[in-house]
């Protein structure tokens, strides 16, 4: 099997393109006009909130579902007319769905036995082969039932890659497994994609799920897309105050422009935003306790806080402060030990990332 | 947990309920079936296995048995038939009216058996609906005689009155299939056809095996049929039992019968519960 991702500068091609997809149930609108493509051996995470429509995202592309209206292709073929048996895209259920009454290697063998011009010989080959992928070779002869939930995942996950499928969708698929296999198995699971090559969609509502798996990230939030990024851009340059806050944490400050300078609060500072009401995002990492007296450079923007809850978070500690005129801030710091109660903290002026005020929308 | 009065009190009223209505029965049933009937028509506690003998040597015993048996398993064989299509339907298909479908195969449950027995009378009888039929139609000139009295009225009767039953746990053990399943087939390339095949089939043996075993269960014993129905070549075992308990003034051989039967249902039950076993996974 060729992998994409090793073909260097080659402009990888949009293999699933969804255009204008509108889905409804009953009155209430669950995808209001969703565009996005995936590219050939992308790792793209449909991120969102529970309600925000992801799920039924994945299974308009898997065809169980069907759109109101809008389209959705794969390599100059309408994907959406096809019934699901007909596609060449295969599911991780996010209870796995593993038929009960097969074992496990009958479970993988599934898909290749409705295929008629695949040879048993060749068909015993790949399950064991798949089998071997996921380490699942020794309960190979087991029910689902009596193998683990992480066992069970990854069963799923060979079931469906043994078909070579040209999308592989993932609902939630690491959601029941606990704290530390998750992790686990979400290296393993993008090792495993970049190995075979296929395109992934995963559908999760776990940022930081989606920030360490993702080559690129659809936020959805009420059924349109708010931001479609690759993690680092995402974080960095959210475009609206709901993908700020949702994407790690965040202080929002709200206030005016006027001629190149911001006005929010008891902050001003210098901004190349046009002049009107503005939102700014200051992530909490950025700002810092003041050493010096004086501010250490001219963009820095200067306030004195009161600390109101102090946590330790390992490397770093969380504070809670209050600034004069009320307004709280998040501010994480390299672990300190005890703080003053009033402290002076800054932030330069750059890392107020100016985004769009999604309020009105909620 | 509970209080040692609290599990007595519970427990014994229902175990005195089997023991007084089911298990002294039996026993006496057991009892009766080793006696003698003397010629002066009084029992004669007199143990022998003379009543066993008499049912192998004589042929109407075993015959009789043979078509109950034969009319029990034709009986289930259309009840599932047609309890499976139409619980697969409910279950699968019918989408918004489930439930209003779900009440119309509950609902004939109401009406007494006795009734519904009767209607097939009227329907089939030489001057019943069927026959009125046909001859208005001019398709025979002369009342159809054979539909009524017959081993035939008497599957078809059965068939209506306990296809429900068949239907009951299939449409359970459909309903008890996860949907993500028909899913996960599809999704795997498998048609609608064979995902029914090998994924929708298989889960729902438990409830097939059950619906089987209550039709054939429910069948073998059934004596009001016969009797309103089948006439003299449709009588069946019960009605022999009957017979024996009653007019024949023979209870000795009744229970005889009786307990050869009872034996026949618990391997039959015992059986089913099996397979049962093995084909459920969850």
């Amino acid at each position: 099997m060729t992998s994409p991702t090793t073909q260097p500068a080659a402009k990888p091609q949009s293999l699933l393109s969804i255009r204008e997809v509108v889905k409804t149930f009953g009155k209430l609108a669950v995808l209001r006009g969703i565009s996005l493509h995936v590219d050939e051996g992308e790792f793209l995470t449909i991120l969102g909130e529970s309600g925000s429509g992801k799920t039924t995202l994945l299974r308009l592309i898997a065809g169980f579902e069907r759109a109101d209206s809008g389209e959705i292709w794969m390599g100059g073929e309408r994907l959406d007319l096809l019934p699901p048996y007909r596609r060449r895209v295969n599911t991780v259920f996010q209870s796995y769905a593993l038929f009960p009454h097969l074992s496990v290697r009958d479970n993988v063998a599934y898909g290749l036995r409705m295929q008629k011009k695949i040879a048993a010989a060749d068909i015993d080959k790949r399950v064991e082969d798949a089998l071997a992928m996921v380490k699942m070779s020794a309960l190979a002869a087991s029910k689902p039932a009596k193998i683990s939930g992480g066992q069970q995942q990854r069963v799923a996950l060979a079931r469906a890659l043994v078909n070579r499928p040209r999308l592989l969708l993932l609902d939630e698929p690491l959601s029941a497994l606990d704290a530390n296999l998750r992790r686990q198995m979400q290296l393993e699971l993008k090792s495993l994609q970049r190995e075979v090559g296929i395109s992934f969609v995963f559908v999760t509502h776990d940022q930081e799920e989606a920030m360490v798996m993702s080559d690129r990230i659809a936020l959805l939030r009420n059924g349109s897309l708010e931001q479609v990024a690759t993690p680092r851009e995402i974080y960095s340059r959210p475009a609206t105050s709901y993908t700020a806050l949702f994407i790690g944490h965040t202080n929002l400050l709200r206030g005016h422009v006027e001629r190149g300078l911001a006005h929010c609060g008891g902050f001003q500072f210098r901004t190349s935003v046009p002049d009107g009401p503005a939102v700014f995002s200051v992530r909490p990492e950025h700002i810092r306790l003041a050493t010096t007296t004086v501010s250490s450079s001219s963009d820095s923007v200067r306030f004195r806080a009161r600390i109101v809850a102090h946590s330790f978070h390992g490397a770093t500690d969380l504070l809670q402060v209050e600034c004069a005129d009320g307004l709280k801030l998040a501010v994480r710091v390299p672990s300190h030990g005890a703080l003053s109660e009033q402290h002076d903290f800054e932030f330069s002026a750059a890392d107020a990332f100016a985004v769009r005020d999604s309020e009105e929308r909620s | 947990m509970f209080s040692r009065a609290y599990k007595t009190a519970v427990t014994v009223p229902p175990l005195l309920w089997v023991t007084v209505f089911l298990l002294v029965p039996y026993a006496l049933l057991f009892c009766y079936s080793f006696w003698t009937v003397s010629p002066a028509q009084t029992i004669v506690h007199h143990w022998n296995l003379g009543n066993y003998r008499e049912l192998l040597q004589v042929h109407v015993y075993f015959q009789t048995l043979l078509r109950s048996t034969w009319i029990a398993a034709r009986v289930m064989l259309f009840a599932l038939l047609l309890g499976y299509p139409l619980a697969y339907y409910v279950s699968f298909q019918a989408g918004a009216r489930k439930n209003l479908l779900y009440q119309l195969v509950i609902i004939p449950l109401w009406v007494s058996y006795l009734v519904r027995a009767y209607a097939w009378k009227t329907i089939l009888g030489s001057d019943g609906v069927l026959n009125t039929l046909l001859q208005y139609a001019h398709l025979t000139r002369h009342p159809v005689e054979f539909l009524l009295y017959s081993p035939f009225a008497v599957v078809l009767t059965l068939t209506h009155i306990y296809t429900p039953f068949a239907f009951l746990p299939i449409y359970a053990s459909l309903e008890h299939i996860p949907r993500n399943l028909v899913e996960a087939s599809h999704d795997l390339g498998a048609s609608p056809i064979q995902t029914f095949w090998r994924v929708i089939l298989p889960l729902s043996i438990p409830g097939v095996l059950a619906g089987a075993t209550f039709a054939f269960v429910l069948s073998l014993g059934d004596f009001l049929a016969p009797l309103l129905l089948g006439g003299p070549s449709g009588i069946m075992i019960s009605n022999i039992v009957v017979s024996l308990f009653g007019a024949a003034y023979n209870w000795p051989l009744g229970a005889a019968i009786s307990l050869c039967m009872l034996l026949l249902v618990v391997s039959l039950l015992f059986l089913s519960e099996r397979l049962e076993k093995k084909w459920s996974f969850s």
